[in-house]
Parts: structure tokens; sequence; C-alpha cells
């Protein structure tokens, strides 16, 4: 019953260009849902906006002492979650 | 991952009493769940049968943190149960009440139906083959439209069905039976399958009649990359029969294949690594792949049990060992409750069923992998974000939420003859204030995200969207692998039944559909539910579809 003898693979994580025409087709298809442009152009625009207010989140971060990033990050969510 | 481990409570070892059942007899009896030498087990004593030991966990650390509660969330979700289908009239309780009774603790969100017990093939392990027992089950088209609309009619309808067997795709109506759920509002439909179907010569078109019809997902039988492992787990070398099935689907756009892989200590454990790596170079195709720890049923002995034997936690170690840490134990695994408040949020924000996966936290773990366009490499969703916090605070953004009512602002204020524009002024409203809670909810993860690109913009566009087609296209590309283990008769806890999400679906001869877990059937409840549902077999009839 015993397959001790056969050997595992090392993970290549790289992608082929199967994969990469893969992630075409899930934008494709993801595009494809949209009902009409307009709300397709608006969720690019604002998934773009939310990527560069983290990324200048993150610089901003580099130079803010630790412990006043944990007490504006509390008063953040604070406001966030007061609805 | 182990971000607790300063909580003092983290470091007790580990001790639950529970209930469990004797290996033998079935007799419900007391159990303990404990840690010794950094492993969790399972130990009970029946006055009969003497004593038992199982192990549950071979890392009491990652078990320990599993079972951790803090503050405001822990794995072990509330869930949110449907009405119970029958009273409980046997006193020996749970899980002998089943259909589903009151002290059922969660919504089923994968409906099973075995379809048939007809095989094309003949397993080692398989007890359930026509061809070994003589006797046939196969529900006619009533009866799974029966079953189906008993899981669609409830005030939490199941969204994912899957048909199994046997194997399903020898019903020469199969393709019907798709249909039917896809008619009947399910959401995903899945076939657990080996793939005969879809590996004969016409199996480009039969894929295509499938996803034509509303087959969504293949979970296709996949123990590992070598025919040595193939003769020894079905008997038959089955390799190309694999890839046919691979190749006929990608020519027909059948684009979401989920290997599920039953894994058994010295058998096949030795192939997880070339799974995964097997999962990535057919990534256009494989969404996702399951591993699933032996659940031993059956006639087993105590011996066997010991060196087949093999805990969710060894799968994971197996996976850091033979993927050189591509993802590791202590940061890319988590239970597959994790995501419930979460979930809930999604579906709420997007107008959606919900999807309650409140099983006990040892049922399962999940982690992703993804497609990174901006590197062309795959690697762990958990790069991406901090998960913890994600949770954490989609689960204080739920708690305000769920109770949240639409408003009725002009409803109220509105005399009679104004009563149906005042409902539609409130009803725009709704969608103001639904579109600035989904903007709340991206902006409050939004501190969590540690590596901004493509990847996430996709993610942001499910969380403001949050509709299914959307968050199915999240799968494109990324694939989910998870570990989950079925209970028997040795390693059972009560508790973990008792939250079950994965339900079987059978029609019984008064017509009524019972409603059971998917280990409660395995262990209890098949033997007594197939005496009453099946016939004697005639293969002249039914085996002439068969190849």
């Amino acid at each position: 019953m015993s397959n001790k003898n056969l050997e595992s693979t090392e993970l290549r994580q790289d992608t082929t260009m199967k994969q990469t025409e893969a992630l075409k087709t899930r934008i494709k298809f993801f595009q494809e849902q949209q009902s009409s442009k307009v709300p397709g152009i608006f969720l690019d625009i604002v998934s773009k906006g939310v990527m560069f207010v983290a990324n200048v989140g993150k610089k901003i971060a580099k130079v803010i002492p630790e412990e006043t990033q944990k007490k504006g990050l509390e008063i953040y969510q604070k406001i966030i979650l007061s609805f | 991952m182990f971000h607790v481990k300063s909580d003092p409570n983290f470091k007790k070892n580990y001790f639950k009493k529970t209930k469990s059942v004797c290996p033998e007899c079935l007799t419900t009896i007391d159990a303990e769940i404990y840690e010794e030498d950094g492993k969790i087990f399972i130990r009970k004593s029946c006055k009969e049968h003497g004593n038992y030991k199982d192990i549950l966990s071979s890392n009491a650390d990652y078990y320990r943190w599993t079972h951790w509660k803090g503050d405001t969330w822990g794995w072990e979700k509330d869930g949110n149960p449907n009405p119970p289908d029958v009273e409980c009239k046997d006193e020996r309780g749970c899980p002998w009440n089943c259909g589903l009774c009151s002290e059922h603790k969660s919504a089923c969100t994968l409906v099973i139906i075995e379809i048939t017990n007809r095989c094309n093939l003949s397993c080692n392990f398989c007890f359930a083959n026509v061809e070994k027992t003589g006797m046939l089950i196969e529900p006619s088209l009533e009866e799974i439209g029966r079953i189906m609309d008993h899981f669609r009619n409830k005030p939490i309808p199941a969204t994912a069905i899957m048909f199994s067997g046997g194997e399903p795709t020898i019903r020469s109506d199969f393709v019907e039976i798709v249909k039917m759920a896809k008619d009947k509002g399910f959401k995903e439909i899945l076939a657990a399958t080996n793939g005969y179907g879809f590996q004969k010569i016409d199996g480009e078109q039969y894929a295509n009649v499938c996803r034509e019809n509303g087959l969504d997902t293949l979970y296709l039988s996949f123990d590992g990359i070598h025919e040595e492992t193939w003769k020894t787990t079905r008997g038959v070398p089955l390799k190309e029969y694999k890839e046919r099935v691979l190749e006929n689907c990608r020519k027909a756009g059948l684009d979401s294949i989920v290997l599920v892989s039953t894994v058994a200590r010295t058998v096949n454990e030795i192939e997880i690594g070339n799974i995964l790596q097997y999962a990535i170079d057919n990534i256009d195709l494989v969404r996702g792949i399951v591993f699933q720890p032996i659940s031993l049923c059956g006639r087993v002995s105590h011996e066997e049990v010991n060196t087949l034997r093999i805990t969710n936690a060894d799968v994971l170690k197996a996976i850091e060992k033979q993927t050189k840490g591509a993802l590791k134990v202590d940061r890319d695994w988590y239970p597959l409750s994790t995501i419930v408040e979460f979930g809930r949020a999604i579906a709420w924000l997007g107008n959606q069923e919900p999807i309650e996966i409140t099983c006990h936290p040892d049922c399962g773990f999940s982690t992703y992998l993804v497609m990174d366009p901006d590197e062309n490499k795959m690697i762990s969703i958990l790069e991406y974000m901090d998960p913890m916090a994600v949770i954490d605070f989609a689960t204080k953004f739920w708690a305000k939420l769920k109770d949240r009512k639409a408003p009725t602002f002009f409803s109220n204020i509105a005399g009679d003859s104004w009563k149906k524009l005042a409902r539609t002024l409130d009803d725009g409203l709704a969608w103001l204030d639904k579109q600035q809670l989904k903007a709340r909810f991206a902006l409050g993860i939004l501190p969590y995200i540690k590596k901004t690109g493509k990847q996430m913009e996709i993610f942001t566009k499910m969380i403001l969207t949050g509709n299914w087609d959307n968050v199915s296209s999240f799968a494109y590309g990324s694939l989910l692998i998870g570990s989950m283990h079925f209970q028997d008769a040795y390693n059972f806890d009560i508790e973990r039944v008792k939250r079950c999400v994965v339900h079987f679906g059978i029609s019984m001869p008064d017509k009524t559909v019972a409603e059971v877990p998917f280990c409660a059937m395995n262990i209890f409840h098949r033997e007594n539910i197939e005496k009453q549902i099946a016939v004697p077999y005639k293969k002249k009839t039914i085996g002439d579809d068969l190849e």
C-alpha cells in the first residue's frame, strides 16, 4: 500500500502564459458583468482612488510614530463605524 | 498568525469535555479533548467495549489558536439556523434525531444529493457501489426536484448544490438535473465526479452542454500525479483519464475545476505538493484544491485507524514542507468560519442571499494563492492584507449593520394618496444609504491593505458591487486551497456535527425530505436510510450507458 518511493516537487510560483491569459479572462468576465459602461467606469475610478489613498497612507505612515498611528487608526475606525 | 500568544489564556493546555460515540456500538458516551506532547487527542470509554483514544490535531499550538476567543470574536461563530424539520423524539438526542432538529446550530451552505450509486470505477475503499451491494439507489427527477424545493424554500435558502454518487455523470438525465437546479435558483452547481462523462470521446461536447445548462464546477477526485498512486487508491491507472477531463473542459470553456484529494498516511500524503503544482500549472481551469484527510467510516479496525489517520494539521504541515514554505502553517491558514461576518456584510450590501459557513473550527481550513499580475507570480493572499485586522473590522461593521432598517421617512409623513410616491422616495433613500455603507466598508478595510496593485483593485470592486457574479469572478486566476476533515466514529465530536453546514438531502418513501448533516449521515444514518430507499439492482437495464 505504501508509495514512499514517490518524489514531491518544489513549487514553481512563477506564472506562465496560460496563467496570464486566465487573469485576462477574469478581468474580461468581470467587465462583462456590468450592465452599463457607466458603473464600470465609476468602479474603475473608485477602486483606483482607493488604491491611491492606500499608497499615500503607507507613505505617510512611515514618518508617523507607531503610537500616534495606532491612536489615529482608532479614531478613523470610530468615524467609519459611526452609522 | 499567533498574535494572541501574549494572551495568558492562549498558553493554557487545551481541555474540553464533549460527547462522542463508541466506535463499536455507536452508543453516545462522554469524551474529553485534551493536549499531550504538543498534540490534541480525544479519549472516551465505553462500558462494554473499552477505551478509545484518537488524534485530532498534531499541532496543539495551532489547534489552541483556532479555538481562541477574544473580546469581540472567535472562530466558533453563532450560526443562524433554519427552523427545525423534525421533533426530537429519540431520547438519545443528537445525532439520532436527524433530519434537522432544534439542536442544529447552522443553516445549510452546501446541499448534497446522491443521484446514483452506480459507478464506472470500483475503488478499494468504497462500500456504497451498486456492484458490491446489489441494491440500487437512484432518486427520480421528481424526487430530486422535491429535495431541491426543500432547501430552496427555507427562510435561509441553500445557495450551492452538489450532485454526487456513485458517479453522477453516469445518469443519462444528468444535464436535466443540472438545469433543474439552476431553474430553482441555486447559484453554484457542482458535480462531485471522477470525470467519467467529461473524459469520453464526446467529452468536449458533454462539458459544453453541462456548462450551457448551468453546471458551474467540477469537484474532481484527484489523488496524485503518479499512476502508482491511482492504482493504490482506485485500482486502475487514471492519469491520462484525468488529463482528458481537463482537456475537454478546457476546450468547452467549462473553466472551474476543484481538485479533491482524499489523503491517507502512507498512501498519498507525498502527493500533496504535486497536486498543488498540477493545479498551478492548470490555473486557467483549476479554481481550487480540497484535501480531505481520510474519514474512516465502515468496518475499520483500530489498528487501521492508527496506520491511515492523518489530520488537517498534518496536511497543512505537509503543504509547507512540500512547497518549501510557499504556504506556511502559522501564516496562511484560517478556519472556514473566519469569513462569516465578512460574508454577511458583503451579502447585505449586495442584496444577496447570505452564505453561512458557521461550521466548527475543526471542520476545515483554507487559504488563497492569487496570481499577482504586477509580479507574474502566485502568492499568498495574506501578503496583500492584514487578515486579522480586516476580519476584526468586518465583525464590528456587521454588528452595526445587521439590525439596520430600511428608511421610512417619506412613508411616515405622507398621506394615503401619496403612499406610492413616498415608497419610491424611500427606495431612493435606501439606495443612497447602501452606497454610503459600501463606501464606509471599503474605506474601513483600506488601512489594512499591505500591498496595492491590480489584485486589490479587483478586490475593492468586489466589495463595492457585492453581487454573486463579481464574487465568483474574483476566483478567476486564484487558487482556493482547503483542507476538510470529515468525522468518523473514532474522532467524532458532537459539537462539530451540530454546526455542520454540508447537508445531505434524501427523498424518503413517504415523500418527506430528510436533511442530514454530512458526518451524521455517514456514521449513523446511511445504513437505515438506504434500507428504506434502495431497490434491487437489475444490471441489464440500468448499466447500458456504461462504457
